[in-house]
């Protein structure tokens, strides 16, 4: 098979110019290694001032502990018997602006998710951050853009009883936001492109976010796996951003909606802010595989 | 650090423009090829220290490029669907510069099921043994031999379909 060694040589005799830059991909795993290190020294203080903080409430404690939280309370309330000891990186949570929803709102045949807001939210942020650490694809750096001012990756509790958080990602010189969202799997989901190609059926998922129009393209669904399915969809906005929107709906009812969209002024090169390009950081696969981390839950 | 960043820095000057090139006939497409490899570097960057200590640092290179584009491939928005028969490409369409016969081979492996593929890629393009193309796609040397063996077939067999299909352009043109 000297043939086939000849055709394979002569196939990539020919390769066009390289986009992997060393040198910015050494300098990037350099800043990871640094960020590394002092958030498992930022966890590790953390982790002791809590113990110093917690453990003299908790031996204080004259029985089991009452469950006092109250919806929408500040997690920053960490001594507070039968609550968890949140993170003090944890930016401070702002309570929902509005009663929680009807239950009927929300259109869906399952149970509420039990957990109360203020605990889930610290255990949401604790598994979105491992998920950035590990899922995020290589070269691919998040940080967060709470709407509340957060400068750290951290999910917020919003009225209508989804969690949701809003990121800026960075590749190079490519920059987007990527918003995810978790909400329970409304029950009439089958009406969703899962189940069908036409565009028209795309437009509700977009209930989940008002400030969306209409999908232009739909591009395809996930076939199932592992009862995990997932459609993905692609749109060019008005000005020129683009968007990657894939919703995940987990077999335990949990739908995950990451949407990924340029922004004009969002792409950097060498400091300067240029106009919204058509290049994204991470692909749709990426958000599958953050949508389908095993901790982005709503029911642990 | 720094030395061991200009070690590495050294290294991948030197094995680049192989390792695009295997992962270009791997995957078929310089752009997937580029991030197989970037997340490749990535990953030896962050064990270089023991990596470069290894007898081969090459197979681990290697293998770790293998696995990206394996597990590239088992996304399910990733599934290529295998083409029925090879495009119809009558032979006075090549061009003077092999295009054709690229895009042919080309448009070949991407038929292959991705560890066939692997399999020739490394055999015969990496020049390694059978023992050493066993070793790094951790499998057996006689699942090497008959996977090698039932690649080169099916190849054949495009092969002759194609060359059916060009002389029989040639005689009604």
């Amino acid at each position: 098979m000297d043939d086939l060694a000849r055709m394979m040589r002569a196939a990539v005799d020919e390769p066009p110019p390289t986009r992997i830059d060393l040198h910015r991909l050494i300098s990037g795993e350099q800043r990871r290694r640094r960020t590394l290190t002092w958030a498992s020294l930022g966890t590790g203080i953390a982790a002791a001032v809590a113990a110093i903080l917690v453990v003299p409430a908790v031996l204080a404690a004259p029985g089991p502990a009452e469950d006092n939280l109250s919806f929408g309370a500040p997690t920053s309330t960490a001594t507070t018997p039968g609550t968890p000891s949140p993170s003090p990186t944890l930016c401070p949570i702002p309570s929902p602006s509005g009663p929680q929803p009807p239950v009927q709102s929300y259109g869906t045949q399952r149970f509420r998710p039990t957990e109360p807001p203020e605990q889930a939210v610290v255990r949401l942020t604790m598994e979105l951050r491992r998920a950035l650490r590990d899922e995020l694809p290589p070269l691919v750096e998040a940080e967060g853009r709470m709407y509340s001012g957060c400068p750290h990756p951290q999910f917020e509790f919003s009225s209508r009883g989804d969690y949701v958080t809003l990121l800026r990602v960075v590749r190079y010189d490519v920059a987007a936001y990527l918003q995810i969202r978790l909400m329970p799997t409304p029950a009439d989901d089958d009406r969703g492109c899962h189940a069908a190609d036409d565009k028209d059926a795309c437009t509700f998922m977009y209930q989940a976010d008002e400030s969306c129009q209409a999908a232009e393209e739909c591009t395809f669904t996930i076939p199932p796996e592992n009862g995990t399915t997932a459609s993905v969809y692609e749109e060019s906005l008005k000005g020129g951003p683009r968007r990657v929107s894939v919703l995940v709906r987990r077999p335990d009812g949990t739908s995950v909606l990451l949407s990924l969209r340029t922004e004009p002024g969002a792409l950097v090169s060498g400091g300067q802010t240029e106009a919204a390009g058509k290049e994204l950081p991470m692909d749709d696969g990426a958000l599958f595989v953050l949508g389908t981390y095993p901790g982005l839950t709503l029911y642990p | 650090m720094s030395a061991d960043v200009e070690g590495y820095r050294d290294y991948v000057a030197a094995r680049l423009d192989q390792l695009r090139r295997t992962a270009y006939l791997l995957c078929g497409n310089w752009h997937t090829a580029d991030d197989l490899v970037s997340t490749a570097l990535v990953k030896l960057l962050r064990h270089w220290h023991r990596v470069s200590a290894m007898e081969n640092p090459d197979a681990y290179v290697r293998r770790v490029l293998l696995r990206a584009w394996l597990d590239e491939r088992r996304r399910p928005w990733r599934r290529e669907n295998s083409w029925e028969s090879v495009p119809d490409r009558p032979a006075d369409q090549a061009g003077p510069d092999g295009v054709a016969d690229r895009l042919t081979l080309l448009a070949l492996l991407a038929e292959l099921p991705p560890k066939r593929r692997a399999v020739l890629v490394l055999r015969y393009f990496c020049d390694l043994s059978v023992e050493e193309t066993a070793r790094e796609l951790g499998c057996a040397e006689g699942t090497v031999k008959s996977q090698t063996a039932r690649a080169i077939a099916a190849l054949r067999a495009r092969l002759a379909a194609q060359a059916v299909v060009t002389e029989e352009a040639l005689s009604n043109g």
